[in-house]
């Protein structure tokens, strides 16, 4: 329990020192974006991820604009007749620009992530009760932290700054007993920016 | 920006709808009904599936330890689909296997702990389902040793209408002695007929050679060769084309069932020492007990089993103190150590044809 509360205090912090630093332009950090995706864990157990892009810097390098984002995540992710389940995985994010054809700009993009793991059992839950008798409780489930890397290609259009990806990540999950699980994803989605005109942003 | 986010509570309704799924009936001629008992530390997942309505339960224990019984509910249905048109099946992953979560207490890794977890199970199934059900034990390999472990206390035995055995393991000692004999006379045979010759010359030899190193009691570190002899065995007989498997595809048990292949990996992947060196030490136990047993039982191996041989069924047959007709003992001709791939249908027909008689 002191490693979730730990942890939730990581990542509060996060968010919250992000999103004070967001607000000064003049470190060009700022919030560029929401994003929406379906986040299939092993592809097909179906499940969506809400994100939100902040920038922390960008650079040129060769010939393509490097990004340094910060983007906390959470999601939902279902496994049938099993559990039900809900992260909260912030990402440290480096996305390249590498190649643009028209008003089309392809990217892609390299991320950590660590956070939580909640899962509810689906079904009818009971619990033993110590003078030996069985009674049945709600909303059973657990806590795992969640450590992982990712890896996604996509577009943007330049006119209207709408970003269309596909990506996969890799997790281990650490369980209360130890025990490792991997979690793999599959993430197929988009992004709207908070503001439309993004041929600005090809001046940073 | 509304509508966005109206459509992103859209898909969140959606997919919750989709987790809640169907809500079953308690009681119907084709039910799935997914429970969860916590107990110790625990979470232990129970499928009950089939007709409820003939309240009837047949609990299949999986075998391992490690293995899972979702398996069979998901890999197997040939098999199950049998059974469960006529009763209600009910599949447990016991602790520390299969899907089964919560915490890891090496401690209560043990052959006590798992007769507890099984007897929580069947009172959870008296609880929600109601005293008038009837309850029947199966279990496959070490699910056989668990099922028979449990049965030696009369008062638990009470609870269960009759036992149905399948590749049990029931003497740990004496079944890698069994194995080991059993594999020589399957080579005597094989040798006999011109099949893999030479290849089964060399296995004998080493059975042979592990036999009259005359290891009693065996333990967990003892029994790596004969397991490794076993290894060999098993794979002259697959390489012999003797046995069929009709294995369903993992595409529809993982996306449309609740298997969980990294889950149950994990869980397989621990260590089992301590519970199979329990299982050593239960052998006594076992031998001074069994005799208790009066239900009516149902032996099922495969001929082509040498991973826990026939004469496990033998020992069985032998030792419990039920009447001689009510105690039966079925060789599947084309079956190896797993009956459910191997021969589905006639595993399941023969388990039904035989609940019919007892229930």
């Amino acid at each position: 329990m002191t490693r979730i509360i730990l942890l939730l205090f990581v990542f509060v912090t996060c968010c919250f020192t992000s999103s004070l630093s967001a607000q000064d332009e003049n470190k060009d950090t700022r919030f560029e974006g929401i994003g929406l995706s379906y986040a299939g864990e092993l592809g097909l157990h179906p499940g969506v991820r809400i994100d939100a892009n902040i920038r922390l810097s960008t650079r040129y390098r060769w010939r393509s604009k490097q990004t340094l984002l910060f983007r906390p995540t959470i999601g939902y992710f279902f496994r049938p007749y099993y559990t039900n389940n809900f992260v909260v995985l912030p990402q440290i994010v480096s996305k390249s620009e590498f190649l643009e054809f028209g008003n089309i700009m392809c990217f892609y993009e390299i991320y950590g992530q660590m956070g939580l793991l909640r899962y509810q059992y689906i079904g009818d839950i009971y619990e033993t009760q110590a003078d030996g008798s069985i009674e049945e409780v709600n909303f059973a489930g657990d806590n795992a932290f969640v450590i992982g890397v990712g890896i996604s290609l996509g577009v943007k259009s330049l006119v209207t700054g709408r970003e269309f990806y596909l990506g996969f990540d890799y997790n281990k999950e650490r369980t209360p007993d130890e025990l490792r699980t991997n979690l793999l994803f599959i993430n197929l989605g988009c992004r709207l920016p908070f503001q439309k005109n993004t041929k600005d942003d090809k001046k940073d | 920006m509304i509508k966005r986010i109206n459509s992103i509570w859209i898909a969140f309704a959606i997919l919750f709808l989709v987790a809640c799924g169907a809500n079953n009936n308690i009681f119907d001629e084709d039910v799935r009904h997914q429970l969860w008992l916590s107990h110790k530390g625990a979470d232990l997942p129970i499928t009950v599936d089939g007709n409820t309505a003939s309240k009837v339960f047949c609990i299949l224990l999986h075998g391992g330890p490690g293995g899972s019984a979702q398996e069979f509910n998901a890999f197997t249905k040939t098999f199950t689909d049998e059974i469960e048109s006529e009763y209600a099946m009910v599949y447990y992953d016991q602790r520390y296997a299969g899907l089964s979560r919560g915490e890891f207490d090496p401690a209560l890794n043990t052959v006590v702990q798992h007769i507890e977890d099984l007897d929580q199970v069947i009172s959870l199934l008296y609880l929600r389902y109601g005293d008038d059900i009837q309850i029947a034990l199966m279990g496959h390999s070490w699910g056989g040793f668990l099922s028979g472990a449990y049965l030696l206390d009369t008062e638990r035995a009470s609870r269960v209408v009759t036992w149905v055995n399948i590749d049990g393991a029931i003497h740990r000692t004496n079944f890698l002695k069994d194995d080991m004999q059993y594999i020589i006379d399957l080579a005597d045979q094989q040798i006999q007929e011109g099949e893999l010759a030479s290849r089964w010359s060399s296995v004998k030899n080493q059975a042979m050679t592990e036999l009259n190193r005359n290891i009693f009691p065996y333990d967990f570190e003892s029994q790596n060769e004969p397991f490794r002899i076993v290894g060999e065995a098993e794979l002259l007989i697959f390489d012999s084309d003797r046995i069929d498997n009709n294995s369903d595809s993992a595409f529809e048990a993982i996306y449309f069932n609740n298997y969980q292949p990294f889950i149950a990996a994990g869980n397989d992947f621990r260590d089992a020492d301590l519970i199979q060196q329990d299982m050593f030490d239960f052998d006594p136990f076992m031998d001074a007990n069994i005799t208790n047993i009066t239900l009516p039982t149902l032996n099922i191996y495969g001929f082509w089993d040498v991973r826990t041989a026939p004469l496990q069924g033998q020992y069985v047959m032998d030792s419990i103190s039920t009447p001689e007709s009510q105690k039966s003992f079925v060789i599947l001709e084309d079956s190896g150590h797993s009956p459910m791939i191997n021969e589905p249908i006639r595993l399941a027909e023969t388990i039904v044809d035989w609940l019919e008689l007892y229930l």
